[in-house]
């Protein structure tokens, strides 16, 4: 397990670098120029090249890169171009609206999409199953923003059972949970289905399996069956999905963020792209691919623990 | 399938839409629940920058910035330039300014306002080091001088017209000079104005409290915050739930709901920023002045305004009617006749080239651009949009990448002299004269417009440079702005000036 | 034991083949819901081919005076937007484009997919580079990849297939991979090469073939989400150029409008909603009924 870490993290480490070279050359081969942006319309020649100059874009692009690799290694992500901001204090500021957000969306989608498939699974080829595979797929179907949008219409608008936008409370509050639930609901469903998805197929496949026949021959409890047997089988695809999906998820906060006004780091990407602001979007792009390596190994981990045969060494 | 399948399927449509519009104009207030705390909420579409009006220049930040800082000169309500910070101003000679400040003023820090503050802000602003983004307002200065305590004394090279109006723009505020020193007025600004900074709280939002020791009556209202709200339709529902007091810069397309919403008042008034084509004058056959007049006749103007919602006004001069130098009377433009333009496309072979039409992809270009290529087309002429994000369009716009482009200028000043001179003035290509326009004569009634002192032969002068531009056409006005707001009915005494400011100084609650 | 039938009788296999991709037609038609999806997209199809004979109008044809017509209106029976236009015309117009940038962007990303793949899974030199290399695609959160690739590239809509079309190289290349390592290992594999057949020709006429199954599957599913990320690009205002009728596009400019006329959002709402979810439940039924009806060939 110990060589799994190792081996894991230095690749990590090579893959920040590859992203981070990757982000840099985009940012600067992209037209736009953080300089003009920052003068706005009304700067003229004389202000744009003394912001240039005042942000060191003059030097040569390696130059730079590496000033800015020596920056990391030394565990500084550099200032904003924008708002002279240091990068880590932004992010810093803002990631905790978005792993709530995260981590709230994969609650929904955990709870709804392992439900409803083990439900499906066990009720195979019943009006439940059709019913709860028609809504997983129309679950995956429907385009993030266009939910958020209806969601608000009615519920935070017309019912006011809900908070129209923004994430200011803590989640473990009342006001925090209302805060929540419509982002999460609209974030999680399309992870939902395809939980639900692949939860009713493993289960399906371990339910017709030898040896929960054979659990079953000897006279053991169904409840025991399907909790000791199918349950834990059935789940190590399931976690494969969910860790893919936590990683998508901290992505797919990039639009939700936008619609229900939370200031996340998916919404300081867009800016900071708009913007050009490069030390800003490397530092948050490698803060996400960094989480989502790291949950990968996390459901690696757990996966060995779960199951007996898998070995990494 | 058939007549029945296709009835059944409107009627679900038809009723699922109706439910929808429903659900939105039922909708009871949330707002306003009585309690009259003298707090105020407002929401804008993107983040604060930084709050040093030295090195700041989008709108949001210097929404801000006009809370917390102060300048020199403001306009009143009427328009009019009149002293704010200064007591008094005189010129000895054209190139001369000595402006007394006005006494016992103090920075939120307990530094005194005086005549070492003001040099010591144009200094910083004007400096190449600090790379301030709106040094070119001072660019004329040649020097700050000290004459005593409270006597501050600005030399130019040329005489410069527009200095008053640039003194009373927000990035020319005085800031403190002790606290700039000591700390990041980006993050910790320190001005003279009725709110003084609180904190940050939530990543980006600002909070403000009233400033106890202003040099006048302190301000009603104990506390503000800005909060970023990146959807302006959440924005109104917040508006409509109570979250938030006030939002501005209203859209013409969330007019009819914003109208419908019990809780909430909208302000508006004729404003001086300007919305317009600038052609390519340095490609063909922008630079036709025959091309010039046919995408002019073919663009139904006055049309177009109604899909404003009021939220325009159409005036056919580039100087909109609330800006210095506007005159009612000079009608020398264009005027709407697709078929005349027709004529014009056909017989001088304009329907053969495709037109490139840029614009930034924000709402209010973007819907300009389809209206505009739409009528261009019936009209005959091929035009295409390319839309672009506003960062990359700023470089592009400035580098003359295009054959038409959709542009816009607020004009903060007021002034007809920072239209003309930034947009239309040959020492400006490559920059904000996106029309890359080089007219000797143009060039000549601008250079007067900057130098003349005198505020009447000033005024005339931009009179006669814009019928010119009418008729030469460099650029086509579409409208002309009106700034607007939308705020709870609990929020009175607000009121904005014709650039799209407001100061939150005079606001209550009840 | 399928191996042996085929290997026995050689000279059959193509007639088998054949047998296995009838069987697992059957087998799609069974299910009812594949059925639902299929009819969307022959209908689909059917707009995006015949959309001029199906609607006269123009649909970028402005009539600022007929803005925001209810549906049921006479003559726009699905009401008009904001300028005018006829949203009937451009829902049909819509199919067309979403259809072409689904196709589009799924081909593309296959061609890099498949190539990939096949490189690495063969050779062994190549794995570990390539593979590194789709590791760092996939920690890439994929609508920012999109985005940076819209900002170097511009805003259009050949530059959305382009984004989207990497965007899917990853997963495919790993499908791809995983078959290749799985049949090189065969030994009426290894017997050719001993034969001395050349690389590429084992690899065209054996082993791609033999992934097809995986790789139909994912492309069909990958339409479904090809659709909708072109729908969010267009959100973010990185879609398709005005006045192009593209479904996701229309949404956007629609959503301000939602209040008031709200049929400008859910129309093309419920358009796109269908065409993923009928490419989703086919993708779904072909995965079930190919798992089945190839495995003759293994």
């Amino acid at each position: 397990m110990a060589g799994l870490i190792v081996r894991r993290v230095f690749q990590l480490v090579l893959l920040l670098i590859g992203i981070s070279f990757i982000v840099f050359m985009s940012m600067h081969i992209a037209p736009g120029d953080p300089a003009s942006i920052i003068g706005g319309p009304t700067a003229t020649k004389e202000d744009v090249e003394a912001i240039r100059e005042n942000l060191g874009l003059n030097e040569p692009l390696l130059a730079q890169y590496f000033d800015y690799l020596k920056g990391i290694f030394a565990g500084d992500l550099g200032f904003s171009y924008q708002t002279k901001q240091a990068v880590s204090e932004a992010i810093i500021d803002r990631f905790p609206n978005t792993l709530n957000l995260a981590i709230a969306s994969i609650i929904v989608a955990i709870v709804i999409g392992v439900t409803a498939g083990i439900i499906s699974a066990l009720k195979h080829n019943t009006w439940f199953d059709g019913l709860s595979t028609i809504i997983a797929l129309g679950g995956i179907s429907i385009p993030n923003f266009w939910l958020g949008a209806i969601l608000i219409l009615i519920f935070a608008v017309n019912l006011q059972w809900f908070p129209v936008g923004g994430l200011t409370e803590p989640f473990w509050t009342i006001e925090g949970m209302k805060q929540l639930a419509l982002p999460a609901i609209t974030l999680g469903t399309g992870s939902a289905a395809m939980i639900a998805r692949m939860s009713r197929s493993a289960m399906l496949e371990v339910i017709r399996a030898d040896y929960v026949r054979t659990a079953r021959a000897k006279g053991v409890r169904e409840k025991t069956v399907i909790m000791m047997h199918c349950l834990r089988n059935a789940m190590i695809p399931v976690i494969t999905v969910i860790g893919l999906n936590f990683g998508f998820l901290l992505g797919g906060t990039i639009i939700t963020e936008s619609v229900f006004a939370i200031n996340g780091v998916g919404r300081l990407m867009i800016e900071s792209i708009a913007a050009r602001d490069f030390p800003m979007v490397q530092g948050s792009v490698l803060l996400v691919a960094t989480l989502f390596v790291l949950v990968n190994l996390i459901v690696d981990i757990v996966y060995a623990f779960i199951d007996p045969r898998i070995s990494y060494e | 399938m058939g007549k029945k399948w296709f009835a059944s399927l409107l009627t679900v449509l038809f009723v699922l839409s109706l439910a929808l519009v429903g659900c939105s104009s039922n909708s009871s207030s949330g707002g306003s629940t009585g309690k009259a705390e003298q707090e105020l909420t407002y929401a804008t579409t993107s983040k604060v920058v930084g709050l040093s009006p030295i090195l700041t220049n989008d709108s949001v930040s210097s929404t801000v910035i006009e809370q917390i800082y102060e300048t020199l000169f403001v306009r009143d309500n009427k328009g009019a330039i009149v002293p704010h910070l200064a007591e008094s101003y005189e010129n000895p000679d054209e190139n001369t300014w000595v402006i007394k400040l006005k006494k016992d003023i103090k920075f939120h820090d307990g530094t005194p306002f005086n005549a070492e503050s003001v040099k010591y802000t144009f200094d910083k602003l004007k400096d190449p080091k600090t790379a301030a983004p709106r040094a070119s307002l001072l660019a004329p200065v040649s020097s700050i001088e000290v004459q005593d305590e409270h006597t501050v004394v600005l030399k130019t090279e040329k005489p410069y017209g527009p200095m008053l109006a640039a003194l009373t723009h927000s990035n020319a505020a005085i800031v403190s000079p002790t606290a700039d020193q000591k700390q990041d007025l980006m993050k910790d600004p320190v001005g003279t104005g009725p709110f003084t900074f609180s904190e940050k709280v939530n990543g980006d939002d600002i909070v403000l409290v009233k400033n106890k020791d202003y040099w006048q009556k302190p301000a009603k209202l104990e506390k503000l915050t800005f909060t970023v709200v990146p959807e302006v339709s959440t924005a109104i529902s917040m508006l409509q739930t109570g979250k938030v007091q006030l939002i501005d810069g209203l859209a013409p397309e969330l007019m009819p709901r914003l109208e419908k919403i019990k809780n909430v008042d909208i302000q508006k008034k004729d404003g001086t920023p300007v919305y317009y084509l600038a052609f390519n004058m340095e490609k063909a056959p922008m630079n036709d002045l025959k091309f010039r007049q046919a995408v002019s006749q073919a663009i139904n103007r006055e049309g177009y305004l109604k899909k404003l919602n009021g939220l325009g006004v159409y005036s056919n001069s580039f100087i909109g009617p609330e800006v210095f130098g506007h005159n009612e009377s000079s009608d020398k433009g264009p005027k709407f006749d697709q078929a005349e333009a027709k004529k014009l496309v056909k017989d001088n072979g304009f329907d053969k080239k495709e037109i490139k039409i840029l614009a930034a992809n924000t709402s209010q270009y973007m819907n300009m651009a389809e209206v505009i290529q739409s009528q261009l087309k019936e009209a005959g002429i091929n035009a295409n949009i390319e839309t672009i994000e506003w960062g990359t369009y700023l470089d592009v716009s400035k580098k003359g990448d295009f054959d038409i482009t959709i542009a816009g200028w607020s004009n903060v000043t007021g002034d007809g002299s920072e239209l003309l001179f930034p947009r239309l003035h040959s020492a400006n290509i490559d920059a904000t004269n996106l029309s890359r326009y080089k007219d000797a004569e143009l060039d000549k009634l601008i250079d007067q417009s900057r130098s003349v002192v005198d505020q009447e032969q000033r005024k005339e002068i931009l009179t006669k440079a814009d019928e010119y531009v009418m008729t030469q056409l460099p650029v086509l006005p579409i409208y002309h702005g009106i700034a607007s707001a939308a705020y709870d009915k609990s929020v009175k005494g607000f009121e904005m000036e014709p650039t799209g400011q407001w100061s939150l100084y005079g606001v209550y609650r009840e | 034991m399928s191996t042996e039938v085929v290997t026995q009788q050689l000279p059959s296999h193509k007639k088998m083949k054949e047998f296995a991709l009838f069987k697992t037609w059957k087998r799609l038609i069974k299910n009812k819901m594949a059925i639902v999806g299929l009819v969307i997209i022959a209908l689909q199809l059917f707009m995006a081919l015949a959309a001029p004979v199906i609607v006269g109008v123009d649909p970028n044809k402005q009539n600022l005076e007929l803005s925001e017509l209810p549906i049921g209106t006479e003559g726009h029976w699905l009401g008009t937007d904001n300028y005018g236009r006829d949203i009937w015309s451009r829902i049909v117009y819509g199919a067309r484009i979403s259809l072409l940038v689904g196709i589009g962007a799924v081909s593309l990303g296959l061609v890099g997919g498949v190539v990939l793949g096949l490189l690495s899974g063969y050779y062994r030199r190549l794995d570990g580079i390539i593979m590194r290399f789709v590791d760092l695609m996939f920690a890439f959160p994929g609508i920012l990849l999109a985005m940076l690739i819209i900002a170097i590239l511009g805003t259009s809509l050949v530059n959305v297939v382009i984004a989207i079309s990497i965007w899917s190289i990853p997963t495919c290349a790993r499908i791809v991979r995983g078959s290749v390592l799985s049949i090189k290992k065969q030994e009426y594999i290894i017997a050719m090469r001993s034969l001395g057949a050349s690389d590429l020709r084992i690899m065209v006429r054996h082993v791609l073939p033999n992934c097809m199954a995986p790789i139909i599957v994912f492309a069909t599913m990958r339409m479904a989400t090809a659709i909708l990320s072109t729908a969010s690009l267009s959100f973010l205002g990185l879609g398709a150029q005005p006045p192009t009728p593209e479904w996701g596009a229309m949404i956007a400019a629609g959503q301000e409008y939602m209040w008031t006329s709200p049929h400008m959002i859910v129309i093309p709402g419920i358009a796109i909603m269908l065409v993923v979810f009928a490419f989703n439940v086919v993708g779904d039924a072909l995965r079930d009924a190919l798992d089945q009806g190839m495995s003759l060939d293994k």
